[in-house]
């Protein structure tokens, strides 16, 4: 099967919201690939995430339609707990994701209710670690890391269970544009091919050229989805909400000096 | 200062003996030295007691710094208990066992706390029977306590930067004011909790899963050690207090006299 | 004028986080503070309104020394923009949020003055919602205006754009624009390149807590990536594009977006 997630005419609303947070989305991700979510806040990237790793509708409650199906799985009938041995998510404060204050023992968290041995469990543990080239950081306490080896941490701790598709939640909110930079490199060194990737940002101009796919949401609704060269041309001509990389600006707005001026001439 | 100062209260790992025994040796010595502290009715024998205590956190902690900033955040409580009592009993010596009393109760609990990773504590309580649900929130609040206590300052710069004066003004003012501070303070606790529970699922947690913590805890030569020195020395000051309190008082004794001349 | 005279500051007594920063911000300037992850930038921020205080060295704001001048008389001069909203927030709704702070400044009519802020804002359909209850990139604008109400001579901007989708993007800098209009000076602390890119300003990045490069956006443009990387910044491809232009002669100098797009279509319509 080439398709990790698919998702069939799904629909959400928050308990008490008034507007559907998704309307009737279908898509798929198939498996090896990269996809870049974009869309402007509160445009329903992050509700898409959710309804992946099965917070909705085990956490999030609300009216729920349609179907997802993670590798293979019908998420509306899953544990989020099952789920999690498919599907990594990390979030955009890595302060409220780290559970413990020992490096390892956060790493090994998923792994202390898997019925493992102690043995098993730090065998797992140490090949990641080693991996991430984090291994120096054993036996020290998670607040005293620096921003980037909290990461790797973070990283490391979804790794453990090696989930099938990984999904980023806006990561360039807490970081600078380099530490950006080295999370790809990460990324692109560390992540097996035949795992997918998704990236929520609304940053075009970090992920554009990291991505095979880009999905564009607007309230609610795919938009968009295919190349990323193609969708810029889109949002030359069209009504949006997105960044646009500045380059990009300045080449469409030239176009259409160059298309009045035609048009007077 | 409107920095909120709990660093002197918080574990940092650090490389010395004390930080590598077990946490349960350590509890437990924490408690022989709570005993005899509440038992030991002398201020000679508490000031053994001290000079104990301060021998194993600067010795074997190596806490000398950190126990400066804990004792200096607790002097003022530890002023307020003798004042009270020499208000009380008008007595100077008198008033000094109490102070005593909490100086060693505060640095027992330090040879536990300041030494032990908030992780290896809730797995010490686990392993003593302990429903994993409470453990962790345990372990969770004290990493919380610190994240709250940051965002708590920034909440106060933001409200002094747009115009809030937090310590002045009549009574309506101030109650405004801390509402200032609290409906934010409420507010991020409550979506960083929503936050924290959200990791929980993720992670594979559920309440009453089977669970193997993934530890390399053990007894070992150096704990045994730790244990029977000082249950040693708290049943040598129980059977013999009397005898140690004379010839430690004659010491002073003859101290003082030295100092005199 | 604001004056960061060999400032140097520690939190703990041992380890120093700003080491001898020294800058002038002057009148209707704008002026960035760049730098990577935990380089002093918003500890040093914190120095303009004497949140903090110098542990070495002095802050001088319009010739008040901060060590001797109460936060409250300060901040009126020196608004800072913090980077989550959510913290300042705390009143039942948008207006009386905006109306609180006004009164905290003495600003006449504050109501009817809250009204008109909320409109220019662009605000008013949130009149009588929670603050809480707004997107992301609405409670950002409101944080904005809030801060701006009393007009306040120095607008501090920490981090505003992250989290900014395009239509949120295009209210702050309507917003930046509004307050240097009125004479105003604006000092943005981002690591967002393309933000410092879109106009002219002065540019200071730190690094380690030292003051490690000094100059104009329009030098930017010609710096090495290598030097930027070190400093935790990328240079986008608009900067590369541009300079580029600028050594082949199709625009003279860097003057911003609006500058580059002025010169270029200029060069197009005499094509």
């Amino acid at each position: 099967m080439q398709e990790i997630v698919t998702i069939e005419n799904l629909e959400f609303k928050y308990l008490g919201a008034g507007d559907k947070a998704l309307r009737g989305i279908d898509l798929s991700l198939e498996r090896g690939r990269r996809y870049l979510l974009v869309g402007a806040s509160g445009s329903g990237k992050t509700t898409l995430a959710r309804c992946i790793t099965g917070l909705i509708p085990h956490f999030y409650q609300g009216e729920y339609s349609g179907e997802v199906v993670v590798d293979g799985m019908k998420v509306s009938e899953t544990p989020i707990q099952r789920l999690a041995e498919a599907v990594g998510y990390l979030r955009q404060n890595p302060e409220e994701q780290v559970l413990m204050t020992k490096v390892e023992r956060e790493i090994a968290f998923s792994l202390e209710f898997r019925g493992l041995t102690t043995e098993e469990m730090e065998r797992i543990t140490r090949r990641v670690m080693e991996n991430l080239g984090i291994s120096h950081l054993w036996g020290r306490t998670t607040d005293t890391l620096s921003g980037g080896e909290l990461q790797k941490v973070v990283i490391a701790s979804m790794l453990v269970l090696e989930p099938k598709i990984l999904i980023l939640d806006e990561p360039s909110a807490y970081l600078s544009p380099m530490a950006v930079k080295n999370l790809q490199g990460l990324l692109d060194t560390y992540i097996p091919s035949q795992s997918t990737l998704l990236v929520i940002d609304h940053r075009l101009d970090y992920w554009i050229g990291f991505v095979d796919t880009v999905i564009y949401i607007d309230r609610g609704v795919v938009r968009y989805m295919g190349s990323p060269g193609r969708l810029l041309n889109l949002l030359g001509s069209e009504e949006h909400r997105l960044n646009i990389p500045l380059h990009i600006r300045l080449s469409h707005d030239l176009k259409q000096v160059v298309n009045t001026r035609g048009v007077n001439s | 200062m409107y920095r909120i100062g709990l660093e002197a209260f918080r574990f940092e790992e650090r490389d010395a003996p004390l930080y590598r025994l077990d946490p349960r040796a350590k509890l437990l010595v924490a408690f022989i030295y709570m005993i005899l502290t509440i038992l030991a009715n002398s201020q000679a024998i508490q000031l053994l007691i001290t000079a104990l205590l301060l021998a194993t956190l600067l010795l074997l902690g190596r806490l000398g710094r950190k126990l400066v900033k804990n004792l200096v955040t607790l002097a003022p409580l530890m002023t307020l208990v003798f004042l009270a009592n020499y208000l009380v009993s008008g007595d100077l010596m008198a008033s000094l066992l109490p102070t005593q009393k909490l100086l060693n109760l505060v640095m027992s609990l330090n040879t536990f706390f300041l030494t032990t990773n908030p992780d290896d504590f809730a797995i010490t309580l686990e392993k003593m029977g302990m429903p994993l649900t409470i453990t962790l929130a345990f372990s969770l609040s004290l990493r919380f306590i610190h994240v709250l206590a940051r965002v708590l300052t920034e909440i106060v710069e933001a409200q002094l930067s747009r115009g809030h004066k937090l310590d002045s003004g009549g009574l309506t003012t101030r109650i405004r004011n801390y509402t200032a501070i609290l409906i934010p303070l409420i507010i991020i606790s409550v979506r960083k909790s929503i936050s924290v529970a959200e990791t929980l699922e993720l992670r594979g947690f559920r309440e009453g899963a089977r669970h193997t913590p993934f530890t390399t805890m053990k007894i070992g030569f150096w704990d045994v050690a730790y244990i029977i020195v000082s249950i040693s020395i708290a049943t040598a000051l129980l059977i013999y207090g009397g005898e140690i309190e004379n010839i430690l008082l004659e010491i002073l004794t003859r101290y003082l006299e030295d100092m005199a001349i | 004028m604001i004056r960061v005279e060999n400032l140097w500051y520690t939190y703990d007594g041992d380890n120093y986080v700003l080491r001898d920063v020294s800058l002038e911000i002057g009148e209707g300037e704008i002026y960035y503070i760049l730098g990577d992850n935990g380089s002093g930038k918003t500890t040093l921020i914190r120095h303009l309104n004497g949140l903090l205080k110098p542990s070495r060295g002095r802050v001088l704001v319009d010739g008040l020394d901060t060590r001797e001048t109460p936060v409250s008389r300060l901040a009126e001069k020196v608004s800072i923009v913090f980077q989550n909203p959510e913290k300042m927030f705390y009143m039942p709704t948008v207006i009386e949020e905006i109306s609180t702070t006004l009164r905290n400044f003495g600003v006449e009519n504050p109501d009817q003055r809250a009204e008109e802020i909320l409109r220019e804002y662009g605000l008013s359909r949130y009149r009588d919602r929670s603050p809480f209850t707004l997107s992301g990139g609405e409670k950002r604008i409101l944080s904005i205006a809030i801060m701006t109400g009393w007009s306040p001579r120095y607008l501090v901007l920490d981090e505003p754009t992250i989290g900014l989708d395009g239509d949120y993007r295009r209210r702050l800098q309507w917003a930046i624009d509004r307050h240097l209009s009125r004479g105003g000076s604006v000092v943005i602390v981002t690591h967002d390149m393309e933000l410092v890119l879109e106009r002219e300003g002065r540019v200071v990045i730190l690094s380690d807590g030292q003051v490690v490069y000094r100059g104009y956006t329009q030098e930017l443009i010609d710096l090495d990536p290598g030097q930027l990387g070190r400093y935790g910044l990328v240079k986008p491809t608009y900067a590369r594009s541009t300079s580029y232009m600028k050594t082949s002669g199709v625009i003279k100098d860097y003057h911003g977006y609006c500058g580059v797009f002025a010169e270029v279509a200029g060069v197009l319509d005499n094509v």
